[in-house]
């Protein structure tokens, strides 16, 4: 029966605390992007329409548009509301993305062979993810 | 309903969404899609989409606080990761094909199922004699955590890394396919079958959920399933109650914690279920 962790106290911590500042750092500005987007949303003069009406809301029949970079870009640039709360939750899934990348440098940085491959490729199925290749 | 009243009740259903979801270690998603369909009448596709954010932001949002306590052994989460990032981005491409009633059933079925061994070994604060397999020896994932109810660190072993890590590609095809975080698959390949105590559990399979969500979020987010007036008031409301619920989580005993767990999969596996007969 082993007990006793090999990987020290001190690392540990280190880790588990560089871990929850990205963590915490990318809630906080993805929540800051979106709250922005919102509020922005409920000036009239910002609304572009393409906030839909409930009733279309509720029942969308099954489809939806695709959205694009482009799409978000051209949103922005026009001031849209609705493109800054899409470009805050981009940011929301991006922050477990960096999660793993972090992690994947400190395991480097421990020089942890096993777990340096493991992490890169969780990674690598994280970004084919996130870019909707898969 | 105007835009207005209608964000701010999402809003306040996802603030208490989150509190639960993050006391008893999922991602909120179970909560927000019954709330979503049941309560909101949204298309269930559209739901998916929202509880998708909203794993995510309840998991980073707890699971920073978690990390911080000592509660979440990063180790065994990242190993793990493996298989529930293959799963999720294998359950998101099959949801495209899929008729939403065996969405809906599959999302009963699945809670139900995974409520049922959490009543034989209601309120067991600390697994005894459990013994590290070979891969748990060889990768260390065994570690220790500290525990206020019991004064002191608690250490602890890991067992049936290999079976665990089967139950893991489920929860990530789980998660994929309908948006969820899968904690209670994951909580329940961690405790039930790799034997690491509730809290430990809860709190990795939280810090895990937002990798999962992860995986799949993309393929939706492009697809324009994250609509985003709905997902907004979701994303900042289980982030606001997560917060909070990540703040009470060290004050609740962990039989508590179980109990509540069990009620809340019970209610919601039910009310799915009807749905996906057509009756709800």
């Amino acid at each position: 029966m082993s007990t006793q962790t090999t990987t020290t106290p001190r690392a540990a911590r280190t880790m588990e605390e560089s871990i929850s500042i990205v963590l915490r750092v990318g809630v906080t500005i993805a929540g800051a992007v979106i709250l922005l987007g919102v509020i922005l949303s409920f000036i009239p003069a910002l609304d572009k329409g393409s906030g839909v009406d409930i009733d279309e809301l509720l029942d969308t029949g099954g489809t939806t548009v695709d959205v694009t970079p482009r799409t978000i870009l051209d949103g922005i640039a026009d001031f849209d509301p609705i493109a800054i709360i899409q470009v805050g939750l981009l940011i929301l899934l991006l922050t477990p993305i960096v999660r793993v990348a972090m992690t994947l440098w400190l395991f480097m940085r421990d020089s942890d062979t096993i777990f340096i491959g493991i992490t890169a490729v969780v990674l690598v199925v994280l970004l084919l993810g996130f870019a909707g290749i898969v | 309903m105007s835009i207005e009243l209608f964000t701010l009740l999402i809003f306040l259903a996802a603030i208490a969404a989150g509190m639960v979801g993050s006391l008893v270690g999922l991602g909120g998603g179970i909560l927000i899609v019954p709330l979503l369909t049941i309560g909101f009448g949204i298309d269930i596709r559209l739901a998916i989409g929202a509880s998708i954010i909203s794993t995510i932001a309840t998991s980073s949002g707890a699971a920073a606080a978690y990390v911080k306590d000592h509660l979440t052994n990063i180790r065994v989460a990242m190993v793990l990761e493996l298989a529930t990032t293959f799963g999720a981005v294998t359950g998101a491409v099959i949801a495209g094909y899929l008729d939403p009633k065996v969405l809906y059933f599959l999302f009963g079925g699945i809670l139900l199922f995974s409520a049922v061994p959490m009543i034989k070994k209601l309120g067991e604060d600390i697994p005894k004699g459990v013994v590290n397999d070979a891969i748990a020896d060889r990768l260390r994932l065994n570690s220790y955590y500290p525990d206020r109810n019991l004064g002191g660190d608690v250490a602890y072993n890991v067992t049936r890394v290999p079976a665990g890590f089967g139950m893991m590609y489920i929860a990530g095809i789980t998660s994929g396919l309908l948006g969820i975080g899968s904690g209670a698959l994951k909580v329940l390949a961690m405790d039930s079958i790799m034997r690491l105590p509730i809290k430990v559990s809860s709190a990795t399979s939280n810090f895990m959920i937002g990798v999962t969500a992860a995986a799949s979020s993309g393929i939706y987010f492009w697809q324009g399933d994250i609509l985003p007036e709905i997902a907004a008031p979701v994303a900042i409301g289980v982030l606001a109650g997560a917060t909070l619920g990540a703040k009470l989580l060290v004050r609740f005993r962990s039989a508590t914690i179980r109990k509540v767990f069990f009620v809340v999969l019970v209610i919601v596996s039910v009310e799915m279920l009807l749905k996906g007969f057509g009756i709800g």
